[in-house]
């Protein structure tokens, strides 16, 4: 076990000193005003667009910005003085020359790194059996997935998903208070661990019960943002593209009126929670839950990790669906590395050399010979495809 | 469990040892510099014409890049790139499609390499002589002019400045195009 961890550190340490995406400059470059004093970050880069380096909006919810922002006081003397230039420089070549790069890349993705750990020794007490609960651990550990999802990607997701996962757990072992708490926080990071509130509030013994563990995550969730509500925030975050994206996908039925998707199955699936599937798996729940957001909508790579951990758990207690949630990963992979975006594939390598700037995406080279858009969406139908299925046996009690 | 965890392994492995090698394999040409900055613009169309000379620095000349705008993307026009050497001999002719340039894209005209073409001087010429004004195409001018940039011409008149461009070489060998990845990490 020992052996085994150290050499799943080894891999994390090499992806997060040597894959670059430029996400982590930009969030680490806001969250440099925690020092400064700043408090509210979504006014201030608004007001003060014209005269800074780098113009985006910072999407997250504060609690992202508070950590990072004092993680950044703490690891001061470790990332050295020029740092705080590395972040403000605006030149895309200058800061993957710098030879401190390698450096700044570990420092910020050193959280990651303990959080990735915390969520394998999380997994180990989802399960009595210590065979399973050893298959979790490493099925978490040793598969590239998650690797890559967070240390190439720089996936700040992991505050949340950490979050959620402890928060699962309490949930299966009847502390569903403490449950609605971590959600709320988790939400304070990024807004999604609020789609599972609902379903928690299902485990409620009585009607008070429910309407508690309804309104906890909720009311954390705005006491942790009502202090920054303003224009900017609600436009950076609650009503960005980001959030709005899993309500895109829609069947016209006339007159202007759609069904979205994504809600159409999210109250399908707690209905069926209520009425028919009386003592939910939880798990897999929050596993079908999330699959159905991914299958659904045009999902950010960084989303993948929401229910990664859940797969890992399903994996391990249904493993006869070993096999069918690869093929899954593997899809749901895939999808966005053929997005036309440079830092999902060939941009990742930049710290290595500036030439592979001149190497077409995965986007570019399917484009001669086929549509990359029809790709996606074969892709994607496949995905949506094995989800059904998974949901469906993930659901189904008996088989 | 052990082979999921040897694939894991060599799959991290790969991507970051091997694949940075392998995919460079598909590198035909290098940039000589990085481009300098972009600080105004000269709009090319009818006979409106930006005409740069240079020293090239390296032997294989293959290719100029350089940022041109093309707003609300109305060049639809031929845009007509021709490299001379300095007795005024054609070397080099390459003509795109106003259409295929995007506003603010980054354009690489590729030709054939001038094998001898370290440290001689050329000039090129970027035209669209059937555009209106209405089609104009803005090349982006530096005033950061490197050494070997020499002069700028634009309306027939030198200018301050120079067009913000990259030379492309092709690489002496694929062998060589590796050795220079894996020093470059190795350097920092």
């Amino acid at each position: 076990m020992k052996r085994l961890l150290i050499l799943a550190i080894v891999l994390r340490v090499l992806v997060a000193g040597l894959l670059f995406h430029p996400d982590i400059k930009t969030y680490n470059f806001q969250a440099s005003f925690m020092r400064k004093g700043v408090f509210n970050i979504y006014s201030y880069l608004v007001n003060n667009k014209s005269t800074l380096p780098l113009k985006d909006e910072f999407v997250y919810f504060p609690l992202t910005y508070f950590t990072v922002g004092i993680y950044q006081i703490v690891a001061s003397p470790i990332l050295g003085s020029g740092f705080n230039a590395w972040l403000a420089n605006a030149d895309s070549n200058a800061i993957v020359m710098d030879p401190n790069i390698f450096r700044y890349l570990l420092v910020m993705k050193l959280p990651y790194l303990v959080l990735d750990i915390v969520i394998a020794f999380l997994l180990l007490h989802y399960f009595t059996d210590k065979t399973k609960a050893k298959m979790a651990f490493i099925f978490w550990l040793f598969n590239p997935f998650t690797i890559f999802l967070i240390y190439a990607y720089s996936n700040i997701d992991i505050y949340p998903v950490a979050l959620s996962l402890i928060a699962l757990l309490l949930a299966e072992k009847g502390r569903t208070k403490s449950a609605a708490v971590l959600l709320g926080l988790a939400a304070g990071f990024k807004l999604y661990p609020l789609l599972f509130m609902p379903f928690l509030a299902l485990t409620g013994k009585n009607l008070k019960d429910k309407i508690f563990l309804a309104a906890v995550p909720i009311l954390i969730f705005v006491g942790i943002s009502l202090p920054f509500l303003s224009p900017a925030f609600i436009n950076s975050t609650l009503i960005s593209g980001l959030t709005t994206r899993i309500l895109y996908p829609n069947l016209g039925i006339g007159f202007n009126e759609s069904l979205i998707v994504g809600i159409l199955t999210m109250v399908g699936l707690f209905f069926y929670s209520a009425l028919v599937d009386k003592k939910m798996d939880m798990v897999s729940y929050w596993s079908v839950l999330f699959l159905v957001v991914l299958s659904f909508a045009h999902f950010h790579i960084a989303w993948l990790l929401w229910v990664a951990p859940f797969l890992v758990i399903l994996v391990v207690r249904k493993p006869q669906l070993a096999w069918t949630i690869l093929a899954l990963s593997a899809f749901a992979f895939v999808i966005p590395l053929l997005y036309e975006d440079r830092f999902m594939t060939v941009g990742l390598l930049r710290p290595y050399s500036l030439y592979f700037d001149l190497l077409p995406t995965p986007f570019a080279v399917v484009q001669k010979f086929f549509d990359p858009y029809s790709l996606q969406s074969i892709f994607h139908s496949a995905l949506a495809g094995v989800t059904l299925v998974v949901s469906y046996i993930a659901i189904k009690k008996e088989i | 469990m052990k082979k999921l965890i040897w694939l894991t392994t060599l799959t991290v492995l790969f991507v970051l040892v091997f694949l940075p090698g392998l995919l460079s394999l598909g590198l035909k040409y290098l940039p000589g510099n990085i481009q300098p900055s972009l600080d105004s613009t000269r709009d090319v169309y009818g006979l409106y014409k930006v005409t740069q000379e240079f020293t090239s620095l390296e032997p294989r000349l293959t290719g100029i890049g350089m940022t041109i705008k093309n707003p609300n993307l109305k060049n639809k026009e031929s845009v007509t790139f021709t490299l001379y050497n300095t007795n005024g001999d054609l070397l080099r002719q390459v003509t795109y499609s106003g259409a295929n340039i995007g506003d603010g894209d980054f354009v690489k005209f590729i030709f054939d390499p001038v094998e001898d073409s370290q440290n001689q001087k050329y000039r090129f010429q970027i035209e669209s002589p059937t555009a209106n004004v209405l089609e104009v195409l803005p090349v982006f001018i530096t005033t950061a002019k490197p050494s070997w940039l020499g002069n700028f011409i634009y309306n027939n008149e030198v200018n301050s400045g120079g067009v913000s461009m990259v030379a492309f070489y092709k690489p002496e060998s694929k062998i060589k195009v590796i050795e220079e990845i894996y020093s470059s990490l190795f350097s920092k």
